[in-house]
């Protein structure tokens, strides 16, 4: 017979070793992916997530320099054919071989209908499949910056979405589902374990991944909690390991405590109010006959009655940098001299008698309410300052998932509302692409909500997206920013200030676009 | 420890009832500013804690929106909500009551299963069902004045039960005596017996009973608010004021969150005092007070 002690003392020391050996992280963030389909939605977050699942053929380090991730290099054969190597020994989690027919079957489905990303491949006419580690891709017109968004172009697996029926993607716009909705089969250093929307999703280590690990995690749980105050209560109590984003009133009480710290990093996304400048007659309005949005005068006074600084101040706590850019600091082409229009509520208010509005007029502002730091008070913020130059706001402030089912395209559910943008790529071609071409069949201006066209700053774009050489690059930015804030096409707002609260024993590393990278953590 | 504040003081229930009115009419017209006027909100101003001296005795809100206004506002808008969908409960309830517990048989078998399956559901949920599919049907719901009506009937559709049980068993009571055999041998209709000369009688009982779902609609309204699905956020409610200051709680800023928790507290402590008085001075059955 055994001894007793023996047996405790061997339970025990079993017991201590997986102890050390599994690596838990929990963390909270304050909504959940819209899906788990990578083209489900092009949204900073959801991508992030599916970017520990899922990978491209680029990925981007912890400084946001881009690295060969499923293809092991590029070359451009000629200004409108490039060729990719791919990685070998790849495996997607189901055991699946990664193969070139997957990156031309992903080609296929991310410009498919219902796909949000259609933007990634928009110059490419032709993915032609070279042999199993090859593929070409064949453009419409010269881009030298082809694998700058391919980081969140992730690779699916083809034999996988077709024996699971899921070869097409689902719009956010629509309460479609299919297999890869609540699946996911990547080749990332995680795989799904569980997920109930919503509630919780539980990703394990991949220990057949292709790269060296540089995370010690066996297990990651992620939990959204949508009140501020309980995410911080939790990563408080140590329920969760991390939590993002740290409402500004609770960074200090975070910082005193001896268990808990806050990582600070400015954020290359910058949030905006966009206007409806295209329909003849806002949707939310009590203007009939006319939209007081296509005259600059009224969306310059409405710029100009924004008191920048105080929201900075009192909503935001410091844990902001008014803007006068769409893109952030750190994006090719954000230009720090670039000067707000001034806070000025009586130059505001002539401006709108100049443009007829004498005695104001009534308007919707929708805002989500859990998607950038403090988005519902920054709404309500901008409602006294808006009545004090005559513009009665009704604030309509919803959960994201509906938010993003109504603002963008087709819908543009709205007349004026807030938005944060990243610069996919990290250049403001992403932008001007997305935000400021005028909208189009061919895939311009997919985000470009209120419709702003100008000839101008379309030919800058496009001629943008064909140049290679930087000093150019530069200058046709420049001029097509100009422009942008010239013809007060959108109001920019801020950057934000991210602020992660992080538990103490956990080490990662914070980007600066708010992406969430599970490679970069150990927990000791 | 209402109640026993109550058997101390001999004041009359008539005394609680002028004063819920007096909150609703007279107090909101004192209020330093008026929280409706957007234009007089400075952000500049937020976070200001409460102080006896300065311009805002009870601090400011995240908004720059002065507390003291806000509850002002908020109570008068807690008390009309709640005031009128009892008033719609007592539309629904009492003449099916009176129905049921006249005809007896299938109409009154009909009436009382439907209660009895709407009891089912608590209050809150029910009315929160209601309200989200009015926002549904009327999108013009989501802000503006509309929002108060589709309150009004998602608390009013979830609280007619009671009155309807209570004027129903009354109503039953009331048509066994003799008084109603003489009207009936008089000649009097069926309709002239059940309004003219039931309805006063049971009407003891249904007061109290309102004035006690008094304090359940406000609550309701309020939870609501709280949970974001009740008044659009630029209106002063109790409700969204106790969840917006929950968010401050953590870093101190407190009074945003308790001061109108306590004015609640006692806005519903007020009501079923109301109700509990009125109970005993009118010698009503319904409802054990508070």
């Amino acid at each position: 017979m055994v001894p007793r002690t023996l047996v405790l003392a061997a339970f025990l020391a079993t017991a201590t070793l997986t102890g050390a050996a599994a690596k838990d992280f929990r963390f909270a963030f304050q909504s959940d992916v819209s899906s788990m389909d990578p083209y489900n939605l092009n949204e900073a977050f959801s991508l992030g997530i599916q970017g520990n699942v899922y990978e491209g053929l680029t990925r981007r380090d912890s400084n946001l320099l881009m690295q060969p991730a499923l293809a092991t290099g590029w070359q451009m054969m000629e200004p409108t054919r490039w060729r990719f190597t791919l990685r070998p020994n790849v495996v997607f989690h189901d055991g699946r071989p990664f193969t070139a027919d997957d990156v031309v079957f992903s080609a296929t489905r991310v410009r498919a209908d219902g796909s949000d990303l259609k933007s990634r491949l928009s110059s490419v006419a032709d993915v032609v499949k070279v042999d199993e580690r090859t593929v070409d891709f064949v453009l419409r017109a010269p881009n030298p910056l082809l694998p700058n968004e391919w980081d969140t172009w992730y690779i699916l697996s083809k034999g996988w979405a077709e024996d699971r029926n899921a070869t097409r993607p689902h719009s956010a716009q629509s309460k479609d589902e299919n297999f890869a909705t609540r699946n996911a089969n990547g080749t990332g250093p995680f795989q799904l374990a569980s997920r109930e929307p919503d509630v919780r999703s539980i990703f394990t280590a991949n220990g057949t991944w292709w790269d060296t690990k540089t995370h010690n995690l066996t297990r990651v749980t992620m939990t959204p909690v949508a009140v501020d105050a309980t995410r911080v209560a939790a990563l408080l109590s140590g329920q969760i390991d991390m939590a993002f984003p740290i409402p500004a009133q609770d960074v200090a009480r975070l910082k005193a405590n001896p268990n808990t710290k806050v990582l600070t990093k400015p954020e290359v996304r910058a949030i905006f109010l966009g206007l409806d400048q295209s329909r003849d007659e806002l949707l939310y309005s009590n203007v009939k006959g006319k939209n007081p949005f296509k005259d600059r005068r009224v969306r310059l006074a409405i710029y100009q009655a924004i008191d920048i600084q105080a929201i900075r101040d009192k909503v935001m706590r410091g844990l902001a940098t008014p803007t006068a850019m769409m893109v952030g600091p750190g994006v090719a082409g954000f230009d720090p001299d670039q000067q707000r229009y001034p806070f000025d509520p009586l130059a505001a208010r002539k401006l709108m008698d100049e443009a007829g509005y004498a005695n104001g007029f009534r308007i919707t502002l929708d805002c989500p309410n859990d998607r950038y730091n403090n988005d519902e008070a920054i709404c309500q913020a901008l409602v006294p300052m808006l009545a004090r130059i005559g513009i009665t706001v009704d604030l309509k402030a919803i959960p994201k998932v509906q938010y993003f089912a109504k603002i963008p395209p087709p819908k543009r559910d709205t007349s004026f509302y807030l938005l944060g943008w990243t610069a996919a790529g990290y250049d403001s071609l992403n932008t001007l692409g997305a935000l400021v071409m005028c909208p189009s069949d061919r895939g311009a201006g997919p985000f470009n909500v209120g419709g702003y066209c100008n000839p101008e700053v379309d030919r800058l774009t496009v001629a943008l997206s064909q140049e290679a050489d930087q000093l150019k690059r530069a200058a046709l930015t420049r001029e097509a920013w100009r422009i942008v804030r010239e013809d007060v096409a959108y109001l920019p707002l801020h950057n934000q200030i991210l602020a992660w609260g992080v538990r103490s024993n956990v080490d990662l590393a914070q980007r600066a676009d708010d992406i969430l990278d599970w490679r970069h953590i150990t927990v000791r | 420890m209402l109640a026993s504040i109550d058997r101390l003081t001999p004041w009359r229930p008539a005394f609680w009832l002028v004063t819920l009115v007096a909150l609703v009419v007279v107090l909101p017209g004192l209020s330093p500013q008026d929280p409706m006027d957007s234009a007089a909100i400075q952000l500049a101003d937020a976070f200001t804690p409460p102080s006896w001296i300065a311009s805002f005795p009870f601090g400011s809100d995240d908004q720059g929106r002065d507390i003291l206004s806000l509850l002002l506002h908020g109570l008068r808008l807690s008390l009309g909500i709640a005031a009128l969908s009892v008033g719609l409960s007592l539309l629904i309830g009492v003449p099916l009551g009176l129905i049921a517990g006249w005809r007896r048989g299938a109409l009154d078998s009909l009436i009382t299963r439907l209660a009895d399956i709407q009891l089912t559901f608590p209050a809150v949920l029910l009315a929160m069902l209601i309200d989200g599919v009015l926002r549904i049907v009327l999108p013009a719901a989501q802000s503006g004045p509309l929002a108060i009506a589709v309150l009004v009937v998602a608390i009013g559709l979830a609280n007619w039960v009671a009155f309807a049980r209570v004027v129903r068993g009354s109503t039953r009571v009331e048509m066994a005596k003799t008084y109603v055999l003489a009207a009936r041998s008089l000649g009097t209709g069926r309709g002239g017996i059940l309004f003219r000369h039931v309805m006063p009688n049971i009407a003891g009982p249904v007061i109290v009973l309102g004035t006690i779902t008094l304090g359940t609609a406000i609550m309701t309204e309020a939870t609501l608010s709280f949970l974001g699905i009740g008044l659009p956020p630029t209106q002063p409610s109790l409700g969204a004021l106790i969840a917006r200051g929950q968010n401050f709680l953590f870093s101190g800023e407190w009074w945003i969150a308790v001061l109108p928790g306590v004015t609640l507290a006692l806005l519903i402590g007020l009501a079923n005092l109301a109700g509990d008085r009125l109970r005993r001075q009118l010698g009503g059955g319904a409802g054990s007070g508070v």
